[in-house]
């Protein structure tokens, strides 16, 4: 039992290592393209800021952490979700017998989690330093968001990599179901400054919660109304045990 | 310690023209030194696929109670932008080996030394089929699987050929192929996958004539395929 958890370990660890590798080789600047992406978001958000009043953080938060605590654990989660086509997909690694699609999705959320960690203490520690918000008000809270946000990621993958596999158009419902995501998980708001009517809505979506943990985690001055790590635990237990049925039943079913 | 097929039924799919397997009962044991012959384009890579797990059988069952190496030489995962070292590192993790000693290995037989900090795409193509083939040869498994016997150039055939013949010797070899002259250079046994099923041959060269006659009437009913295409474009044209 334990020479196969070790096998297991080692077979991811070795594609995992692969994937990074790999990753952004056709493009000349590799690694640069993955830092722009977010740092363009944070940025445009920063400057809306200046036109737009009142998508000011509440008081006590700083202007740019505050919007990087909102994008990067999002682009997290949605790095975790791409993986959804690897899992459904014919890779080349699968004729290597002892890999199966389930070690590939899960070497590709490891990899995209260690980019996208690394990433965000790359870009948060000089940020906090210069707005003079640093060190976080609860280091543990933070570091939970920032994991919750990459299993939540990951699970929504094993969900739809089976449906993707027998109906690849779902491809596209996710790109719809990514952009909503986006705008109503508090990328560049706070459940504060929304009225307290659209609460009980909008707090049905766990990447909100996780924004709201990562904000509630790092600021002193900020208590989260409504951020529940229970309720985050709970989505991810129920989107893993759904996908990982249906991957169960998918790996009898031949490519398309 | 075996390989099993039972009952495998394969079919390719997205296809114009369909191909199916049917009903392959297959076994092969540790130190079996097997041919899969097949017509080309007549599903021989997908039952190579299913039988490394890198696809599902349309029905029937694959059991594998032996180690069984992935298709060599095949070369699609390698990271072509990367060095013939960090390739063969890869390799090396996956099958936790002891990295140094398989890459000196990997190395030697595919006489790669002096390049083997390069990328593999700045490299010809007969060093990363010599690559390719070494990276399966240096680790131990139960069964080889073979999808082609000729690697490198055709002066190093020779050299290759002996140490096929010393893996079926320790081993298992399965050689997936079309081409009867592998198959009589390192086999004894043989399935012959017709379309009524796989047939079973412990005289390699019954199993070559088998093919043979297979791989004619395929090549036939490819050509009557084709002849009212051509009638009906010489039509359009009028």
């Amino acid at each position: 039992m334990l020479e196969d958890l070790k096998t297991q370990f080692n077979v991811l660890k070795a594609l995992t290592i692969h994937n990074l590798q790999g990753q952004m080789s056709s493009y000349k600047y590799g690694f640069a393209w993955m830092l722009l992406e977010p740092v363009i978001y944070i940025v445009g958000f920063r400057l809306m800021r200046q036109f737009f009043g009142n998508l000011a953080p509440p008081s006590g938060m700083t202007p740019l952490m505050f919007y990087i605590l909102g994008v990067l654990p999002l682009y997290l989660t949605f790095a975790g979700i791409r993986g959804f086509s690897v899992g459904a997909s014919q890779s080349a690694l699968l004729a290597f017998p002892r890999v199966t699609p389930v070690d590939l999705t899960l070497a590709a959320a490891l990899t995209s989690f260690c980019i996208y960690f690394v990433l965000f203490w790359i870009v948060v520690l000089p940020v906090s330093l210069y707005e003079h918000v640093w060190p976080p008000e609860n280091i543990l809270k933070v570091m939970l968001g920032l994991i919750a946000a990459w299993m939540l990621g990951v699970a929504f993958s094993f969900s739809i990599s089976g449906a993707f596999r027998v109906f690849p158009p779902v491809k596209q419902f996710v790109s719809y179901l990514s952009f909503g995501l986006r705008v109503a998980s508090g990328m560049f708001f706070c459940i504060t400054m929304v009225p307290i009517l659209v609460w009980p809505y909008l707090s049905w979506n766990p990447l909100l919660h996780v924004t709201e943990l990562m904000r509630d985690g790092w600021f002193e001055s900020y208590v989260s109304p409504i951020a529940s790590p229970t309720l985050v635990m709970e989505w991810i237990m129920g989107l893993l045990l759904l996908g990982l049925s249906i991957e169960r039943f998918m790996r009898r079913v031949p490519y398309l | 310690m075996t390989l099993e097929l039972r009952n495998v039924t394969v079919r390719t799919r997205g296809t114009i023209s369909p191909v199916s397997l049917k009903n392959l009962d297959i076994r092969i044991e540790k130190r079996d030194r097997v041919a899969l012959l097949a017509p080309p384009n007549s599903g021989l890579d997908l039952l190579v696929d299913v039988i490394c797990g890198r696809d599902a059988p349309e029905s029937g069952r694959v059991i594998r109670g032996s180690s069984i190496s992935w298709p060599i030489p095949n070369k699609s995962f390698f990271h072509k932008h990367q060095t013939f070292v960090a390739n063969a590192r890869f390799i090396a993790r996956l099958y936790e080996v002891d990295q140094n000693t398989f890459i000196s290995r990997v190395l030697e037989m595919a006489e790669l030394a002096e390049i083997a900090e390069e990328r593999v795409d700045h490299c010809p193509a007969k060093a990363a089929s010599r690559f390719a083939f070494a990276l399966g040869a240096c680790l131990p498994f139960d069964i080889y699987l073979f999808t082609s016997t000729n690697v490198g150039e055709k002066e190093d055939r020779e050299k290759y050929g002996e140490i096929i013949a010393g893996m079926g010797a320790r081993s298992g070899l399965l050689i997936a192929t079309s081409s009867g002259k592998a198959a009589q250079s390192y086999c004894e046994k043989a399935f012959v996958l017709d379309p009524a099923g796989a047939v079973y041959y412990d005289d390699i060269d019954e199993a070559i004539e088998h093919l043979q006659r297979i791989s004619k009437r395929a090549e036939e009913a490819a050509e009557e395929e084709l002849l009212p295409a051509e009638e009906d474009r010489v039509f359009d044209d009028f």
